[in-house]
């Protein structure tokens, strides 16, 4: 079969059904349809089976951003096989066992969607070869988990697990995604199988940044305190990402990078300190546990350190045993996990001090879980002992005292499981004797993984053929390994009876001790450590926001543009501070320096006046001044824009006026008055320099303005370049920009027509003016030159001065005189529907023109025109671009009307 | 010349974030329409400044630079929206807050 086809398959399938409607009637269905999933998967792995068992190694791979060397690859050899396995295999008997564990609970469609979601993020983990993509499926499973542990969301424990795994689990990952760019920076390529290939070798820094996400994800040492807060989840979650699969992403990582970082003791270093530190740790501390998922819990963090350890050590026996007990815990912690729940669910408690003696009530959940617990206390002839076996080989091949530390561990192993297993099964009954055997949908899988458990012992060669292919890739050779339940009379075999001698001895005296270990209280721990952090993070987070964050919305003005000198200001003039500016100064008219003068005074006199009126006339000034300025210099279309703006910009000023405040004179402190002005002077300044900058002697003389002028007239038909620029050259811009324009309108007319309406508070009327005869003669007079000289304007527009901004501008002035001179009344008598009509049918008749250019198999907007000869009215051009323009015209008309309209009749 | 309209554009910003800073919206939305014709200037000076040049086919070359006009074209117009927007929006404010002083509207906490 295709290869890559098959593992996109793997990883996609599950997100896939993950979007699966499972409502009504189908809701029924979701265990099975679920459980299909991973048993496809399952079919999959297996048929690549002998692609892998011989050390092969396929790739697929796609561009993804060439540009950046980034190519979306998965990678398929013995390892990521082996893991796929353990995600596949063990979430099949996971999904069967929630269907009946959480049979009534309602959000099951939901634990199933997490469930998928992160069976395919796992999957994207083993699989990707491109190390961003990695870290991208590697997030995804620590948010599939913070999914699933919050999955009780109405518990606060549980959302404080969630936030606590993921915090930890995330930052780990962050900090790897930055190796990934690290390697970037060094190989220029993301890909492992190109670092594998190269036999690269990596700094110790980036193996550092590594570790961190490794040791995060796999709950080492001290990072692992999420893993006992995120037993909170639904138990068949802990058995399959807590035990089983995503913490041992982690050792994943580890195994994965092992070849890069072959000649670096100190990788192994930190490896084998920090599990072997894991490994004791979480075995004293399960001891001490009551709840049987707390005491689950840290043994698999100690399981896990151990697995990490064996990886640290990196001679071939190691190798062997971490792998072997990868494949074994899985099966013998995924059985007790799911054992726990079992018992739950029959007492309703997973309290040690009341659970007790359910052998009788229990027989066969005990059978399977007597050979789980035997597993894991490395008896024979379970699997547990043949990995126990080879890590005491291991370590006997390193030092001796290795070896005392590791017998020590076992020893606690050896205690938390049977005090686990007799606690359940055979201590006097507790509180509640009460409970029934498993039902049969949980029990298939418990005894299926107690099944592992006992073949991986009986039948050496079954786990080796999972195993074999994963150990070519750490040893880098084919091998194939020769496990065995009797290896002969060898020290391993002699430590191996001497833990079960200790072991059974400390189990014998447990009330000597471990009474006073459980009611024993640590005075700090690493969550006080944790909780203690984020509460000081999030006291200091506020305090500090509170600093700044004032409310007042100067300050944060103030903010910006202290930032905007800081930031922009000083590097502008540092990098100019001696470069003479050359201006290609056109010398000043004394008229023109008294215009700018005005226009200064103007400015000035819109921040000193506090009356309203002589505040909006010096703006208006500075209006006019503008316009009189693009008069001079060669703007027609834009001075008539900028008057006619102005004259409908004034009266809705004078019209919004009613309904503001005055303003207040208000006694400002000295300080904050100075750093106003200061930060005033200092802007101004700023962008007095940034444009002698920019125009520093007109050293880029624009290519653009050439195009323009001289296709103006051969590609749009108009000789009034500005017009043609805004209509049709960048008509995809004059569409965007009168849309904005339209939605400014619908604006204003949602805010005053809709919503709450408020207290409007005291409106200072102005007395009512009496008529002006003069004014009324004149509004009248003029109303339909104004009109007709728009239109001319219109149409005149694509070859001198004028077209739809300005038409349309001048349209509205004129509707508006006469509402100035008459009242509101009459102005709904000339426009008598809602302007916002005008505005869409400008919009629609733009749009259309636009479109019509596709009918033709042009580009949206396209022009067209041609020059016809009409009988009496001569040669006339037609431009659809006057189409456009049109559309332009009457969205200005409309909106301005629009917003005039509205604000005039509340 | 283009030293005189740069100082002068560099005033009306100053002022305009003079008002910025004021309290009462009504200033604020004067500075903005402050900032708005001095960016409007500072697009015409980038493409040079030119007497009696308009770019008009007719009139024969040089023209002056005709994107900045189509640019300040559309900015005109945009803005006189955006002001319309800002004059209504404080409108609102007074109608519902009962009041148009920024410092007088800053929330307290959360």
């Amino acid at each position: 079969m295709n290869v890559p086809f098959l593992l996109s398959i793997l990883i996609f399938l599950p997100f896939f059904s993950a979007a699966f409607p499972f409502s009504g009637r189908l809701r029924r269905t979701v265990g099975p349809f679920a459980t299909a999933i991973p048993a496809v998967q399952c079919l999959i792995l297996s048929t690549l089976w002998p692609d892998v068992r011989n050390g092969g190694k396929l790739l697929a791979v796609w561009t993804w951003l060439p540009d950046l060397g980034l190519r979306l690859g998965l990678a398929l050899d013995g390892l990521s096989w082996l893991f796929a396995c353990l995600i596949a295999g063990i979430g099949v008997l996971v999904f069967l066992y929630t269907a009946s564990y959480l049979q009534d609970d309602p959000h099951l469609p939901r634990l199933y969607r997490f469930l998928l979601l992160f069976n395919g993020s796992m999957m994207g983990v083993v699989f990707a070869d491109n190390l961003i993509l990695l870290s991208v499926f590697w997030e995804l499973t620590s948010i599939a988990s913070f999914l699933l542990i919050g999955f009780r969301a109405q518990r606060p424990a549980a959302c404080d697990g969630a936030t606590k795994a993921l915090l930890l689990t995330a930052a780990g990952g962050l900090v790897m995604l930055l190796a990934s760019f690290l390697v970037f920076a060094q190989h220029h390529t993301f890909d492992l199988s190109v670092l594998l290939a190269n036999s690269a070798s990596l700094p110790l820094v980036i193996g550092l940044c590594f570790l961190a996400g490794a040791f995060t994800k796999s709950a080492q040492f001290p990072f692992h305190i999420w893993l006992p807060s995120a037993m909170e989840a639904p138990t068949p979650v802990s058995a399959y990402l807590h035990a089983a699969t995503m913490v041992k992403a982690g050792l994943y990582l580890v195994a994965r990078l092992s070849p890069l970082f072959a000649g670096d003791p100190l990788w192994s270093t930190a490896i084998i300190s920090i599990g072997g530190l894991t490994l004791l740790w979480g075995g004293v501390v399960a001891c001490k546990q009551t709840d049987l998922k707390a005491l689950l819990a840290y043994s698999t963090v100690s399981q896990l350190g151990l697995i990490m350890l064996l990886l640290g050590l990196r001679t071939e026996t190691a190798f062997l045993a971490a792998l072997l007990h990868i494949v074994n815990h899985a099966a013998f912690k995924g059985a007790l996990f799911l054992t726990a729940g079992a018992v739950e669910h029959a007492t309703g408690t997973r309290n040690l001090h009341q659970l007790g003696g359910l052998w009788t009530a229990m027989p066969l959940t005990t059978v399977a879980a007597l050979l789980a617990t035997l597993s894991m206390a490395g008896l024979p002839p379970l699997g547990g002992f043949v990995s126990k076996e080879l890590f005491y080989e291991a370590a006997l091949g390193t030092a001796p005292w290795f070896a005392a530390v590791a017998v020590a561990a076992s020893v606690f192993t050896f205690l938390y499981s049977f005090l686990l297993f007799y606690g359940v099964f055979f201590a006097p009954p507790g509180e509640r004797p009460h409970a029934h055997e498993t039902p049969l949908g949980m029990l298939i899988p418990i005894m299926t993984l107690s099944g592992f458990a006992l073949a991986f012992g009986l039948v050496p060669p079954f786990a080796g053929g999972l195993i074999d292919p994963a150990m070519t890739f750490l040893c880098g050779r084919p091998t194939h390994s020769h496990l065995a339940l009797w290896h002969g009379l060898t020290p391993a075999l002699g430590l191996s009876v001497l833990t079960v001698a200790m072991g059974g001895a400390v189990f014998l005296w447990r009330d000597a001790f471990i009474p006073s270990l459980r009611t024993r209280k640590a005075p700090y721990s690493f969550d006080q450590a944790y909780s203690d952090g984020v509460s000081s993070l999030n006291a200091f987070a506020v305090r500090l926001r509170t600093r700044y964050m004032t409310g007042h919305l100067g300050d944060y003005v103030a903010y910006l543009m202290v930032a905007l000198l800081l930031g922009i200001g000083l590097p502008l003039w540092w990098f100019y501070r001696h470069t003479p500016f050359i201006l290609d100064i056109a010398p000043a008219e004394r008229y023109e320096i008294g215009l700018a003068l005005l226009m200064a005074i103007g400015g000035i006199g819109c921040c000193c006046f506090r009356a309203r009126v002589p505040l909006v006339l010096s703006l208006g000034l500075v209006g006019a001044l503008v316009s009189i300025f693009f008069v001079l210099f060669s703007a027609p279309d834009l001075a008539l824009t900028q008057i006619l703006v102005e004259s409908v910009g004034i009266v809705l000023f004078l019209l919004a006026f009613r309904f503001l405040s005055p303003i207040e004179r208000k006694p400002v402190a000295w300080g904050k008055r100075s750093l106003q002005l200061a930060l005033s002077v200092g802007s101004g300044l700023l962008v007095t320099l940034l444009l002698l900058a920019a125009n520093i002697g007109q050293l880029y003389p624009s290519v653009v303005a050439p195009f323009y002028l001289s296709n103006s007239y051969l590609l749009a038909g108009g000789r009034n370049v500005v017009n043609v620029i805004v209509v049709d050259f960048r008509g995809y811009d004059t569409m965007g920009e009168i849309t904005v324009f339209s939605v400014a309108a619908l604006a204003v007319f949602a805010m005053i027509r809709l919503g709450p309406k408020g207290n409007p508070g005291p409106i200072d009327h102005p007395p009512p003016l009496p008529p002006s005869v003069i004014l009324r003669a004149i509004a009248r007079l003029t109303l339909h030159l104004m009109l007709l000289f728009s239109v001319y304007l219109l149409l005149r527009g694509h070859n001198a001065p004028g077209g739809g901004f300005i038409a349309g501008m001048l349209t509205a002035v004129a509707v508006i005189l006469q509402m100035v001179a008459f009242d509101l009344r009459t102005f709904i008598q000339e426009i008598p529907w809602n302007p916002l009509r005008i505005v869409m049918a400008g919009l629609a008749v733009s749009a259309s023109t636009g479109l019509g250019a596709l009918c033709f198999g042009y580009p949206f907007l396209t022009s067209a025109f041609g020059h016809f000869h009409f009988p009496l009215l001569g040669e006339v051009e037609l431009v659809t671009a006057a189409l456009f323009d049109f559309g332009v015209y009457l969205v200005v008309v409309g909106t301005t009307l629009g917003i005039i309209r509205t604000i005039a009749e509340d | 010349m283009e030293l005189l309209i740069i100082g002068v554009i560099g005033v009306l910003f100053g002022c305009g974030t003079y008002l910025l800073l004021q309290a009462n919206l009504l200033q604020i939305i004067v500075g903005l329409a402050l900032f708005s014709h001095g960016a409007n200037l500072a697009l015409m000076v980038s493409g040079g400044l030119k007497r009696g040049r308009p770019p008009l086919l007719t009139i024969g070359a040089p023209y002056a630079d005709p994107l900045p006009q189509a640019l300040i074209l559309t900015a005109i117009v945009i803005s006189f929206g955006v002001t319309a927007f800002a004059l209504v929006l404080a409108f609102r404010t007074k109608q519902v807050c009962g009041s148009n002083d920024v410092d007088a509207l800053a929330g307290g906490e959360e």
